[in-house]
């Protein structure tokens, strides 16, 4: 059955059930706790293989908001996913299952049964969308069914492989992720001091173009 | 100074009041063993603790030994110290904002003017002068344009930083409400002084705590120039566990331990306490003895009461017109129309903070469920539309709000750990009440600005300006204060606290400008005793 499909059965469950209101809120608000998904603690460090690396940067490839995707971008972030595979418990085994996750994905989809790296960008991004699709619900109870219907392997890999390149990427390449809103100047870097007290010169992009004069 | 010698002066902690008090008394002559529990940061590392914070997140300045730093909460409502203190040479100042306030003259006669707390023994004419030379020792920039504040009789010591360039976002709503906008003064150099360079805009001093090139006052600055006269040695790691007093009453020694437990005594000629208003609490409660068994200098049995501090509120708003955060790390203006009221029955200060800032890329993305182009989308729309007005608020003393010994829970050392009492009172409430309003007031006149956070939603997240106060408050009456205006203790002739605990009342500004004065006027004083 598709996540979709059951979500959508198990709702349906919840509503029969209104009676008890009060208790299946608790519930709901409890479970997410119960099913927050846990790094391994007790499992190893290690490195990806190459081409386990190759489906992490491909998967990187589609997450990360960057204009231009420079190498210097994927050697930055394969060196953090290398540190952190390497210092952290727990995270060669989630970046492990992420890769599993997206070529089993890849492979279901595909007819020829491709897989994810292999991919064009636009199929990726596809495959991104059926597994994070609840990742993009904004309201918070719809976050909570999600905890409580999503399978455990979707929730840890937005825990802690997405939300890991994506703040890899905001925290260790400031330049590119300044740049979106035109910065060149940004927190870390210096500038002349009174620069804040002129208006605001973009120079990378022409879409902030409605500042206050 | 030899190590072994015995000081004249042993000041108890190396933050702001005891790296002061370490220079003004060894400039003077004065020989001081300054003892630090917490470690010593290399002034040459800022450079990699900014790039290590910015990369990770780490916080540089979190205890090197949080076994040491437990404390508890026994209150209505939960105060967080451990983010609201640096245990280390250079104390809180490592990562303090470094506004740099006088209080105001009516804060000093709370009981003559309003009816309310207590006056202070001393009053502002006594402190001015002290005020000038503490602007002067902190490198203060700024520019006497406060239509609100109390006279000065000197100017400010470095040019103001000038106003953001979108504080006139603000402008344009407090001219139709007639609220006067203002210049900031702040700890940070605005031009080269006192061998440390001018602000380079690096922007990590307000969020992320870390001025990576020194520009922002510290008081590691005065424990070297303490320790460059010759007069002064700092022993870091050398936690005090008590105080102890001769047969006549005076204290004599004190006893230390360093992180391997191994404990070490230190004699001296008098003490200055300088731990902060609950470490200096917690040391004086733990140095009871058959002469003071209420705790050292207690006699009063106010040691650890009236514990206060300042409220902080904000109200944000999102904007049509788009705004250019994250350029400086440190806001330009504020308004202290409502500080100093003529009446203070129902309400007290308000303080009002305009702030240029907002979610910064990083902080859209981890809201947001999107990524790729659509993150990039997302953040491009979003990023520069909202503003804040915080509003820091004046608490008044109130004896249930304590600091005392835990019975149960002890620290690394064995002994018992802090514990707070503490509750926000219906005044401050009504006042938080009033700021709101105030705040809400001014995006009302901002064309276009929607308000994001007001009402009970900003109540309910009262946060607080990491200002602990009033916890060894001074006075004339033995009997109602533990310190007299000198900052030397009642009941043990040679024991000085300096620092906020000391404050009768809080005011409705920080109160490190406060702390640094208090700290010259007292080294004066007790350096007199010594030459
Ligand atoms: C995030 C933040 C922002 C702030 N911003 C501002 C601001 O903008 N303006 C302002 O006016 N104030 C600000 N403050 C408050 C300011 O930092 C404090 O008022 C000031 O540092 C207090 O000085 P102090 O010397 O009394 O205490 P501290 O600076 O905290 O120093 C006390 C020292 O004593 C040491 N110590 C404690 N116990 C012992 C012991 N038993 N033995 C030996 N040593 C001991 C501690 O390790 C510490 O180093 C801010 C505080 C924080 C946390």
């Amino acid at each position: 059955m598709r996540r979709r499909t059951f979500l959508a059965i198990a709702i349906g469950g919840l509503a029969v059930s209104a009676a008890s209101g009060a208790k299946i809120l608790r519930l709901g608000t409890r479970i997410p706790q119960y099913r927050k998904p846990q790094l391994d603690e007790d499992s190893p460090t290690g490195r990806l293989s190459a081409v386990e690396m190759s489906t992490v940067m491909a998967l990187a490839e589609v997450l990360i908001p960057a204009d231009t995707k420079s190498e210097r971008i994927y050697n930055v972030l394969r060196s953090h996913v290398e540190s952190r595979t390497l210092a952290n418990n727990g995270y060669l085994e989630e970046y492990r299952r992420a890769v599993a996750l997206l070529d089993e994905t890849a492979e279901s989809v595909t007819a020829v049964g491709g897989k994810f790296a292999e991919l064009p960008v636009s199929q990726r991004q596809r495959i991104l969308e059926d597994i994070l699709w609840e990742y993009r619900a904004e309201q918070t109870r719809v976050r909570q069914f999600e905890a409580i219907f999503s399978p455990a392997g979707t929730l840890a890999f937005r825990n802690f492989v997405v939300r890991d390149i994506l703040e890899a990427f905001f925290r260790k390449l400031p330049g590119e992720a300044w740049a979106i809103v035109g910065y060149s100047h940004y927190p870390g870097v210096p500038a002349d001091p009174r620069t804040y007290s002129r208006p605001l010169q973009i120079t990378s992009t022409s879409n902030l173009s409605d500042h206050a004069a | 100074m030899p190590l072994n010698d015995i000081p004249d002066v042993c000041i108890i902690g190396a933050g702001l009041a005891g790296g002061i008090m370490a220079y003004e008394l060894a400039s003077k002559g004065v020989r001081v063993t300054v003892l630090e529990a917490g470690p010593r940061h290399d002034p040459q590392a800022r450079f990699s603790y900014m790039q290590n914070r910015l990369a990770t997140g780490a916080d540089p300045w979190a205890s090197n030994l949080p076994e040491r730093d437990v404390f508890t909460n026994a209150g209505e409502v939960e105060y967080p110290l451990k983010s609201a203190r640096v245990k280390a040479v250079g104390g809180s100042t490592l990562h303090w904002g470094g506004l740099s306030l006088r209080l105001h003259e009516t804060d000093f006669k709370m009981k003559s003017l309003y009816g309310l707390a207590d006056d202070w023994p001393i009053g502002y004419e006594q402190l001015e002068p002290y005020y000038g030379k503490a602007e002067a020792a902190l490198g203060v920039a700024g520019i006497a344009d406060n239509p609100f504040a109390s006279y000065r009789s000197t100017k400010f010591p470095l040019p103001p930083f000038p106003f953001n360039y979108h504080d006139r976002v603000f402008k344009k709503a407090c001219d139709k409400l007639g609220i006067v906008m203002h210049h900031i003064p702040w700890a940070r150099n605005s031009m080269p002084y006192q061998n440390a360079p001018a602000c380079q805009a690096f922007s990590t001093c307000g969020s992320h705590g870390i001025c990576p090139i020194s520009a922002q006052y510290t008081s590691e600055r005065h424990i070297q120039l303490a320790e460059k006269t010759g007069n002064a040695q700092v022993i870091p790691n050398a936690n005090v566990l008590r105080i102890h007093v001769d047969k006549s009453g005076r204290a004599q020694s004190v006893t230390y331990a360093t992180p391997d437990r191994e404990q070490h005594e230190l004699r001296a000629g008098a003490f200055v306490l300088a731990a902060h208003a609950i470490e200096s609490t917690r040391l004086l409660l733990l140095s009871k003895s058959s002469r003071f068994p209420q705790g050292l200098a207690n006699r009063s049995g106010l040691v650890g009461k009236n514990f206060m501090e300042h409220l902080y509120l904000s109200v944000t708003a999102k904007l049509k017109e788009r705004v250019a955060p994250h350029r400086i790390g440190f806001n330009t203006a504020e308004s202290h129309q409502f500080v100093a009221a003529k009446n203070k029955d129902d309400t007290g200060s308000v303080k009002i903070e305009f702030e240029i800032t907002g979610p910064t890329p990083l902080d859209i993305a981890r809201r947001s469920g999107n990524w790729g182009a659509d993150l990039a989308r997302e953040i491009r729309e979003s990023y520069g539309r909202d503003v804040r007005i915080s509003l820091e608020i004046e608490q008044l003393p109130d004896e249930k709000n304590t600091i005392s010994l835990d019975p149960k829970v002890t620290d690394y050392f064995g002994n018992p750990a802090p514990r707070i009492t503490y509750a926000i009172g219906d005044y401050e409430k009504a006042t938080a009440q009033k700021a709101i309003e105030i705040g809400e007031s001014i995006f009302g006149a901002l064309e276009g600005a929607e308000i994001t956070r007001g009402g009970s939603e900003s109540m309910n997240n009262i946060g607080f300006g990491y200002h602990h106060m009033g916890t060894c408050r001074m006075g004339h009456d033995p009997e109602k204060s533990v310190v007299d205006s000198d900052l030397r203790s009642h009941d043990v002739d040679n024991l000085f606290i300096v620092g906020s605990g000391v404050f009768v009342t809080g005011g409705g500004v920080q109160p490190s400008l406060t702390i640094a004065t208090l700290a010259i006027r007292a080294a004066e004083y007790l350096a007199k005793e010594f030459n």
